[in-house]
């Protein structure tokens, strides 16, 4: 396979080294652990999607409600007809769970009262890098003792982006992630990090936003981006935030930009589905 | 202090309104050649015309509704402790905007979303006229507007609550603290209108507030249609802090600050406070808005947060002042 650029080559090598080690840990925790059973409630939209990817239906009793909505969620039609919870304290009792997958910002005091009362509560750390992805999918499938399929689908995962690096152009256009309100993320995020795979630079990096800020609209008309990326799926809702993204002079003031509406069910949740978002914007370059 | 004749003191404020709108104009997050970007390069022009402009014009225009308002409420409750923000005028106006505006109803036509300041504005300014009336005591009045800010900024948390809308949280703030960040042209073009009918309003009533300042009963001898002209002043408040609110939340303290720092120089006069306090607002929100983007040019503070800064201090000093007639 041909080798990628300089640039992007050394992260690759990063990432797969850190991906044999995840793939160890699944090897090895997947012998300890036999059989499940047991019924599994998740309170967060990507907890949701990591549990309709990995287990089988049977194993769920309920997700939480945005998990059918295909707006936001990558598996909704997995999620047809699932029992829902609200990730209220007393829905999830009243399920009896054997495990409860909660998200690095699910609220803190809620997992706190849940594993005071006894109840096992795995917390799946949100992702930065498509490192953290493969390495988010691990955890969840150890601790649904799913451990195969999680290797399974995280190995698929690499060897599409492997094959997409092994074609990567030369030329990194500037691009920017624009989200209501001028949100713009930085190197640090998992948008970031596609952006990043997908052979983009990042504005919002480039002004040194590590994690991501709000970018005033005259900055964004200095830098002259190459493509736009506006963020935002309900473009049908009334809000102050949504209505800076339909300023005039963002039209006016970026006539040589191309301008691509992301879905955010590919961008915001460590599902594989993150590969394709990179694949899609690899359309753009 | 010695009193200002009329035109030396609207000069020197036009003259300020002129620097702080210099100054606001050249605030941002790159240095502009301002005369070069007038007519100079495409991109700069597009900056200066599409952002900067329309964003200081807001500020100007919003700051003279406030401003104006304030000084017209001051005259007619015959309260220095009167102004659209405390007594929760403008709270009412953001309310009013706010359900036109999350409930899709702004989109039926342009001036549906200034209609629902207006209303919001009418209603809290009724309210606070007929609750604490005519005789009502600085006390009473200033408790009045306490409840009524109360109830109508949590109406605005609920309104926004349901309004299905992912960013509402953030939104919130917005409509309590206020800003004239990013707005185009469309806010100016939907406010003036009703800001203009609200200025008309005023503009004519304010020999009647100077006479009004003696009493009722001798504003009444003098000839006056009291409750005409009271009605006027009413209509012209709920138009000019409605129109104002609408397109740039709740700034609060301006129009309680403006007509104290104005009134030294017109000789306590109520009718001749009005129009220099509408160039002094300006002046004032300009100036916050400047600062606003100095302090904090990435993550943009909301304005209402410098103008209570001011503005905080400067009412506890007024209380301080007063506390004999307020006990």
């Amino acid at each position: 396979m041909p080798d990628a650029t300089p640039p992007a080559s050394a992260p690759r090598h990063r990432r797969r080294r850190l991906l044999c080690g995840a793939l160890a840990l699944l090897g090895a925790s997947a012998a300890l652990q036999a059989g499940a059973g047991g019924r599994i409630v998740s309170i967060n939209l990507c907890t949701d999607q990591l549990l309709l990817l990995l287990a089988p239906r049977s194993r769920i009793a309920s997700v939480s409600h945005l998990a059918a909505n295909p707006l936001y969620s990558a598996y909704a039609d997995r999620a047809d007809g699932l029992p829902v919870n609200h990730a209220r304290i007393e829905e999830i009792v009243a399920q009896d769970p054997s495990l409860i997958l909660a998200y690095q910002y699910s609220d803190g005091q809620l997992v706190r009262l849940l594993r005071q009362l006894g109840y096992r509560v795995e917390v799946i750390p949100a992702p930065d890098t498509l490192e953290d992805v493969a390495a988010a999918i691990a955890t969840a499938a150890r601790v649904l003792d799913e451990a195969h399929a999680g290797a399974r689908i995280v190995a698929q995962m690499q060897e599409h982006l492997q094959s997409m690096a092994g074609s990567a152009p030369r030329r990194r256009p500037l691009a920017v992630i624009y989200a209501p309100d001028g949100y713009s993320p930085g190197a640090a995020s998992l948008s970031g990090a596609i952006l990043a795979a997908a052979g983009f630079r990042n504005l919002s990096a480039e002004l040194g936003n590590a994690h991501g800020a709000n970018l005033p609209l005259e900055q964004l008309l200095r830098a002259q981006p190459d493509l736009i990326i506006i963020d935002d799926d309900e473009a049908d809702k009334h809000s102050l935030a949504q209505r800076k993204l339909t300023h005039p002079a963002l039209r006016q003031g970026l006539p040589a930009a191309t301008t691509v509406r992301l879905s955010g069910r590919y961008w915001s949740c460590p599902t594989p589905k993150v590969v394709d978002a990179v694949a899609d914007l690899r359309a753009y370059r | 202090m010695r009193s200002l004749p009329p035109l030396p003191l609207n000069l020197l404020l036009l003259a300020m309104l002129a620097g702080s709108l210099a100054l606001e104009l050249c605030s941002g997050p790159f240095p502009l050649d301002l005369l070069g970007a007038v007519t100079g390069s495409q991109l700069d022009a597009l900056v200066f015309w599409q952002i900067r402009l329309p964003r200081a014009m807001l500020a100007l225009l919003v700051g003279a509704c406030l401003g104006l308002s304030g000084a017209a409420m001051q005259g007619l409750l015959r309260n220095p402790l009167a102004g659209p923000g405390l007594l929760g005028v403008s709270n009412c106006a953001a309310l009013g905007a706010v359900v036109t505006f999350y409930f899709g109803l702004a989109g039926m036509a342009w001036y549906m979303l200034p209609l629902g300041g207006l209303l919001g504005a009418g209603c809290g300014v009724s309210l606070i006229f007929f609750l604490a009336g005519r005789q009502a005591s600085i006390l009473t009045l200033t408790l009045a507007g306490v409840a009524i800010n109360a109830v109508a900024s949590s109406l605005i948390s609920l309104a926004l609550n349901f309004s299905a809308n992912p960013y509402a949280l953030s939104e919130i703030v917005f409509w309590l603290m206020g800003s004239v960040a990013d707005r185009s042209r469309a806010d100016i073009a939907i406010a003036l209108p009703f800001m203009v009918l609200g200025w008309a309003c005023l503009a004519t009533t304010g020999r009647f507030l100077t006479a009004l300042n003696f009493g009722e009963e001798s504003a009444q001898s003098m000839g006056y249609a009291v409750n005409r002209l009271r009605a006027l002043v009413i209509a012209g408040v709920a138009l000019t802090v409605g129109a104002a609110v609408s397109v740039s939340g709740n700034i609060g303290f301006v129009g309680l600050v403006v007509p104290h720092l104005i009134r030294p120089w017109v000789g306590g006069e109520p009718g001749r406070l009005l129009f220099p306090s509408a160039l002094a607002g300006g002046s004032l929100v300009l100036l916050a808005d400047a600062a606003v983007q100095w302090l904090s040019p990435q993550q943009e503070l909301k304005l209402g947060v410098i103008t209570a800064l001011v503005g905080g201090p400067f009412f506890l000093g007024l209380i301080y002042q007063m506390r004999r007639q307020v006990l």
